[in-house]
């Protein structure tokens, strides 16, 4: 150093001393690169605000459109074709033929108001609206765009955040330099220290040079327009359950913009849907690395979490699938997790520890619901779906161990022994239908266990016709009610029954009444049979306490809606007959989709 | 400012730099160019103090704001106008089908005599339901067709709404648009008065011989000022 300063005096470059000249060189570089920093950071500050206004137009756009579409749709389906399957059903029944073509004027009308019961969505003889396109073409397809495009914008503000903070940092750290700079020419005369400062200065400056540059060639996450609305047409054509195009259409989306970690997800739920409909274990295999994929990328939310671990399970890689699960409860502490470690654990055969799982999550989901009660609110719809599946899962598992239906299990031979880890299971799986019913119905956790019975469950059905095998009914019965023996019950005790179809809850067909029928005798429940195929399992509580469940299936194709045949008069009872389930599959059940687990099955619990 | 340089400092011998007699002191020329860069720092100073003044004044903050809110209320009158109108159509929906039942049973037997069946006594009380119902809906929006125009009903009830309120977002942001862009061509022109000074500062610790090199940055300084100025003025 010193001898560059001997070398600069001998030039005489400089109008003042060495040091004071070589000092204002550097004032002049620091005060350059200063100005630059200064410049892009307030250049950065104007994109920021900006971005910050295309995320807050973004989100008002994206709310406007859930908002008007859920509108559209929800007047198209529960009020125009409500009205439309109205007018149409008061003509089957008219039996004056004035009446009936005064209906069916009144049901052309209504097809007036509403596209969603016009072309391409609507065919009349088809009966049923397609729903599902018409919501996509109004706005689920716009929504998913719309989504996407606000996550990029808080991305690129995310960029700019980063940006700013660095130019923020240089310029201040340049100030700092001038400042000691200055000192160094006026106030401190020691030698020593003021070379010290300038060596300082002058690294200060360098290393700042490569922050500036650093942030200056930081690159901007490009939005991937055309990828984004591939995976848009790829959500529509999910929720129209078009999952295999749907697939086509998620990977034509990761192939332009391999990083779009929202295709991954939605492309891992597609396999994971198809599996469902199909069973086809390598549907399984292409999911994994997507989810895995997404976890990689971040995506930690509970949904994605639990859904790699469930694969894991459902592949028979336990271990993987706990340590799943344990990342879940590590990173949100949400309940599911819990169960889901639970059902792993079960899987490994460590029946107590699922037991100690199972019963943190219970507890934690029990507090979160009392906490959110005291408050005044509710918990999300998601809250009752997530004890549902995970009731479902210890049902498909006690299936598999005790009837060899191990569709949406792991491979039973990697599984461990049934007696080991049934009792539990069962336990287990009642203490959980009686934890969401209770919370659900008397918003409080379940009491003590009641001594009430119910038996001899069966159906009854008219006309006796609708019956086409033992547990297997067709749509379109005048009447339909599950039969119990039941005991033990008291006045003014809350009954309900819930209602799955294809394991998910059915709401339209849950009852609930305050008991009036007495301590002990037969009752008939009555449901509504709908229209929509499946496997439909009948779960009966009494104040909130579960005392007995069946199942039965129900066929719309084996309905013949156009037959003018009267229906015969009387009733027809099958009390009792339900507890067989080898007599379903005959030439009159249902399809492939019939086998052992949709036949009917009858358990009582006290 | 470079007074105290007439006198050579006794380095110079050893530089070499001086040996000209004739550039022994300070020429007019150097007091000149001095003078004249002392003058330039002075106004770019004066310059930066007005450009940081029009920035204060180019605040975009606030029509980004009021944009938001104008949106924000759109968007809310939108949806309840969406709705008020959707809560009309429904009701007219019940309207339009009792009507249409009551009209064409009436068209298809208007003779019906007192024995009628169960559910044609209902259909006679049709008529009477449809002209109940019709106090609950806005009769203007029925068209000549007998349809209802529900974009005509929601438009007006915006129409309403904007009356009282500020519905239009658009030039807030066009504001915001044109003065963010102005307040980026205020920091290229900050930036460019910046350089300007730091060629005149490395101008004025030259020594004074180094007279071409002064001239140099001197006269790039003033080309980078006169860029700068000639941004200003084009905002």
């Amino acid at each position: 150093m010193q001898g560059f300063m001997n070398w600069l005096t001998r030039q005489r470059w400089f109008s003042q001393d060495t040091y004071s000249s070589v000092v204002g060189l550097v004032i002049i570089y620091v005060a350059i690169l200063t100005a630059f920093s200064a410049y892009q950071g307030g250049i950065i500050d104007i994109e920021w605000d900006r971005s910050n206004l295309e995320i807050q137009k973004k989100t008002i756009e994206l709310t406007r459109t859930q908002t008007l579409g859920e509108f559209e749709a929800d007047y198209a389906w529960a009020q125009a074709y409500r009205i439309w399957y109205e007018m149409d059903t008061y003509a089957y029944f008219a039996e004056d033929d004035n009446v009936r073509a005064a209906f069916e004027q009144a049901r052309d009308r209504v097809t007036e108001l509403s596209p969603l019961l016009q072309e391409p969505y609507f065919d009349p003889l088809a009966f049923f609206p397609e729903i599902e396109k018409y919501e996509v073409d109004l706005y689920i397809q716009d929504m998913a765009q719309q989504t996407l495009e606000l996550k990029y914008l808080l991305e690129e503000r995310n960029v700019l955040d980063e940006k700013s903070v660095i130019y923020f940092e240089v310029t201040e750290m340049m100030a700092l330099v001038l400042i000691l700079l200055g000192l160094s020419t006026t106030i401190i005369s020691n030698q020593t220290i003021r070379l010290l400062i300038l060596a300082f200065a002058i690294g200060m400056s360098g290393w700042q040079t490569i922050r500036f540059l650093e942030a200056y060639t930081m690159p901007f996450l490009e939005t991937p327009s055309e990828a984004i609305q591939d995976y848009a047409e790829g959500v529509g054509l999910a929720h129209q359950l078009f999952y295999s195009d749907a697939i086509d259409t998620y990977s034509t989306a990761i192939d332009k913009a391999p990083d779009l970690t929202d295709a991954y997800v939605e492309r891992g739920f597609a396999y994971r849907l198809l599996f469902n409909e199909t069973g086809e274990m390598e549907l399984l295999d292409q999911a994994l690395p997507d989810f895995e994929r997404a976890v990689t990328d971040g995506r930690r939310e509970p949904r994605i979490i639990g859904q790699l671990s469930e694969l894991y399970y459902l592949e028979g890689r336990f271990d993987e699938a706990l340590t799943t699960s344990q990342l879940g409860i590590d990173e949100t502490d949400d309940f599911i997790h819990y169960f889901d470690k639970g059902r792993n654990l079960f899987a490994l055969g460590q029946v107590e520890e699922a037991r100690a799982s199972y019963q943190e999550g219970i507890d934690i989901a029990v507090n979160r619901y009392l906490s959110l009660k005291d408050q005044g609110q509710s918990p999300p719809v998601s809250f009752w779906r997530s004890f549902d599946y995970a009731t479902v899962e210890l049902d498909d598992l006690t299936n598999c161990l005790t009837n060899d239906v191990c569709d949406q299990t792991p491979p039973q031979d990697s599984l461990p022994s049934t007696d080991d880890i049934l009792p539990t299971i069962t336990e287990i799986n009642t203490q959980l239908k009686n934890t969401t019913t209770s919370l659900e119905i008397l918003q409080q956790p379940p009491g003590d266990p009641i001594t009430a019975t119910v038996d001899n469950i069966g159906f009854s059905i008219t006309p006796e016709s609708a019956m086409i095998a033992e547990g297997v009914f067709e749509t379109g019965a005048e009447s339909f009610s599950v039969d119990f023996d039941y005991e033990g019950f008291a006045n003014d005790q809350i009954f309900s029954a819930k209602v799955f179809v294809d394991n998910r809850d059915y709401p339209p067909l849950r009852q609930i009444m305050r008991w009036q029928e007495g301590e002990s005798g037969r009752y008939a429940l009555p449901l509504a049979l709908g229209n929509d195929t499946g496997n439909y399992t009948v779960q009966l509580y009494l104040d909130g306490q579960l005392i007995g469940q069946t199942s039965f299936y129900l066929d719309f194709a084996a309905y013949d809606y156009g037959d003018d045949s009267a229906p015969a008069d009387e009733d027809t009872s099958n009390d009792g007959e339900t507890e067989t389930t080898d007599e379903v599959g005959d030439e009159s059940t249902p399809d492939d989709e019939t086998d052992d687990d949709t036949s009917s099955e009858t358990e009582s619990e006290s | 400012m470079r007074e105290n340089e007439q006198a050579v400092p006794p380095e110079e011998a050893d530089t070499g730099a001086t040996s000209d007699n004739a550039e022994e002191h300070v020429s007019k020329f150097d007091e000149y160019l001095s003078t004249f860069v002392n003058i330039m720092i002075i106004l770019v100073a004066l310059a930066t103090g007005y450009i940081s003044y029009q920035m204060f004044n180019a605040d975009y903050y606030e029509p980004a704001l009021n944009g938001v809110i104008a949106d924000l209320q759109r968007g809310q009158a939108e949806i309840n106008a969406e709705g008020r109108a959707r809560q009309n159509y429904n009701i007219f929906t019940y309207y339009t089908i009792y009507d249409t039942v009551a009209r064409s049973y009436q068209s298809l037997d208007p003779e019906h005599g007192d024995d009628l069946p169960v559910t044609s006594i209902f259909l006679r009380e049709v008529d009477t339901l449809a002209d109940s119902v019709r106090f609950f809906f806005p009769g203007r929006y029925i068209t000549a067709d007998g349809d209802y125009n529900k974009e005509r009903n929601v438009q007006e009830l915006m129409a309403e709404t904007a009356e009282k309120t500020d519905l239009n977002p658009d030039p807030y942001y066009a504001e915001f648009d044109e003065l963010t862009e102005d307040n980026k061509g205020y920091l290229q022109v900050l930036l460019f008065f910046g350089l300007a000074l730091a060629f005149y500062a490395f101008e004025e610790v030259l020594f004074w011989k180094r007279r071409s090199i002064r001239l140099f940055l001197t006269g790039v300084g003033t080309v980078v000022l006169i860029v700068g100025i000639v941004l200003l003025v084009t905002i």
